[in-house]
């Protein structure tokens, strides 16, 4: 399992419901913390890493505020019809420090995984070949710092973090595959937000992508 | 193997009045953000593409493929249906490539791709003010008949109508992303640089631009490190009269940044930050210059890579 401390100046990681007043989850779900991961490595096929377990945990308390933006739906497939704009509210969050874990030991060994890609790109960027603002949220909420903690043990006792666990009696139900087209094929995991010691986290506690 | 540009602009100081949000009663509202725990006005990404848009149809000789119709307050399109991208020949534009566009009709299933999606080369982020907004309001009075919907009866077109209007003295800094060798014309990179430094007027009162956002000082990091580490890395001490970039002398010393990646432009070399960059041994020219400086190294370096 590595870590990957990220900060996201500006984000929103908008629930998948909200259609009139876009809300914001705290943080990332995991379907949004591996495409950002495939983003880092430049890796465009969604499949690649799946069997790969996720999950964002806060290092820093979000702050929300809520601003007043165009938002685009589709009435009429004309571009910029008018009828396809409309002013609606969005929650933001700002200045956020998060670690992603990403545990990799259920994924297709026989390839590079996920957790590899990572670190080798952080490590030699100049090795690979990636595309595009790296963002955490909507495209324009670009990242500014990704770093890689290898070793979680060597991490302080003190450090916590509020993280998406795995819990089949949780209150949160948060994607791990998102349809971006329909959403009948968005699969969801429950679990719940609680504040842990990183160093106790065990493999089983975080979501795996699987796609439907 | 890919190289990044990446850049962090301040705009000059000035006085802000970008009132897009929703209004209070009388009273026209600026957006504000909580921003390091306090409040302070922001303007999107969504405003500076706008305007980097027209700064574009302006300077590009073969036009953009959208472009603001002031009359109609619509735009007029060359490639409405973005035929060009069907092909590898095909015309395309400037716009399109750097900004990206989507038809609505496009996804249809899943995973498949289409050439009526194209996920933006160069992204920009929400401009954030240096300073935080301490609550600064003017009173105002529309001419009669100016808001004719603001006032009821028969004297609708004889009284002025009174409005007060948040405002907000300071600076703003907003951040840029952008992959050159992704483009379908690499050439047109430049041409983005060169119109984000000379970008103009970006939001103002009922947006018509009254602020200019043209960079008073600006950070370009050439890498191929995917995370920018220059986000939003001006400072300032004295309420916005000078920057200073503080964090940013930090992530030198900490080794995330390397010296030779940085390219600083400054519009005053009596400024304290140009002393600052200076005496950290920054390489720092005027703003035009580190454009050109940038223009010129993005260049090399994409050239480089291109041979085997």
């Amino acid at each position: 399992m590595i870590g990957v401390r990220v900060t996201v100046p500006i984000s929103c990681f908008r629930k998948g419901y909200a259609r009139e007043y876009l809300e914001t989850h705290l943080l990332p779900p995991p379907a949004t913390c591996y495409g950002f991961l495939l983003s880092l490595v430049g890796e465009c096929d969604r499949q690649r890493h799946i069997g790969c377990r996720v999950t964002a945990g806060l290092i820093s308390a979000p702050v929300k505020s809520v601003v007043l933006r165009k938002v685009w739906r589709v009435k009429n497939p004309r571009p910029e019809a008018r009828e396809n704009i409309r002013p609606d509210y969005q929650e933001l969050l700002s200045n956020l420090e998060l670690v992603l874990w990403l545990d990799s030991a259920e994924e297709d060994r026989s390839r590079p995984t996920l957790d590899k890609r990572v670190c080798s790109t952080l490590e030699y960027p100049e090795h690979t070949h990636r595309f595009g603002g790296l963002s955490l949220g909507e495209s324009t909420h670009l990242v500014n710092d990704v770093s890689v903690i290898k070793e979680i043990s060597k991490l302080k006792g003190d450090l916590e973090a509020t993280m998406f666990l795995l819990d089949a009696r949780g209150e949160q139900t948060l994607p791990v595959w998102v349809d971006h087209v329909q959403s009948t094929n968005t699969r969801y995991v429950t679990g719940t937000i609680q504040t842990r010691n990183l160093n106790t986290l065990s493999r089983d506690e975080i979501p795996m992508i699987i796609p439907p | 193997m890919s190289l990044h540009v990446y850049a962090n602009f301040v705009t000059p100081y000035g006085t802000a009045a970008n009132n897009r949000a929703e209004t209070d009663g009388n009273i026209t509202t600026l957006q504000k953000i909580l921003w390091l725990g306090q409040p302070h006005s922001t303007v999107s990404a969504e405003a500076i593409r706008f305007s980097l848009r027209r700064r574009l149809a302006d300077l590009e000789d073969s036009g953009t493929n959208r472009r603001w119709n002031e009359t109609e307050r619509t735009n007029s399109w060359e490639d409405p249906e973005f035929r060009g991208w069907d092909t590898d020949s095909g015309k395309t534009y400037i716009d399109d490539d750097l900004l990206g566009y989507m038809r609505a009709e496009a996804a249809k299933t899943e995973g498949t791709t289409s050439t009526k999606v194209r996920r933006a080369v160069l992204e920009l982020t929400r401009a954030v003010s240096l300073t935080p907004w301490n609550g600064d309001v003017t009173f105002n009075a529309a001419s009669p008949g100016a808001t004719p919907a603001a006032v009821r009866g028969k004297d609708k077109f004889k009284h002025p109508v009174p409005y007060g209007c948040e405002m907000h003295a300071t600076r703003y800094q907003y951040g840029m992303s952008l992959t050159p060798e992704s483009l379908r014309e690499k050439s047109r990179a430049a041409s983005a640089i060169e119109a984000l430094c000379h970008l103009g007027t970006v939001a103002g009162n009922q947006g018509r631009f009254l602020y200019d956002f043209s960079p008073d000082a600006v950070v370009f990091r050439l890498t191929h490190d995917p995370a920018p580490r220059i986000l939003y890395c001006f400072e300032s001490n004295d309420h916005g009269k000078t920057v200073s970039v503080d964090q940013l002398l930090a992530r030198l010393d900490s080794g995330d940044i390397q010296i030779e990646e940085l390219i600083c432009g400054v519009s005053d070399f009596e400024s304290p930050l140009y002393q600052q960059l200076k005496n950290r041994g920054l390489e720092t020219m005027g703003v035009k210059a580190a454009c050109a400086s940038v223009l010129d190294r993005m260049s090399k370096l994409i050239g480089n890579e291109a041979q085997p």
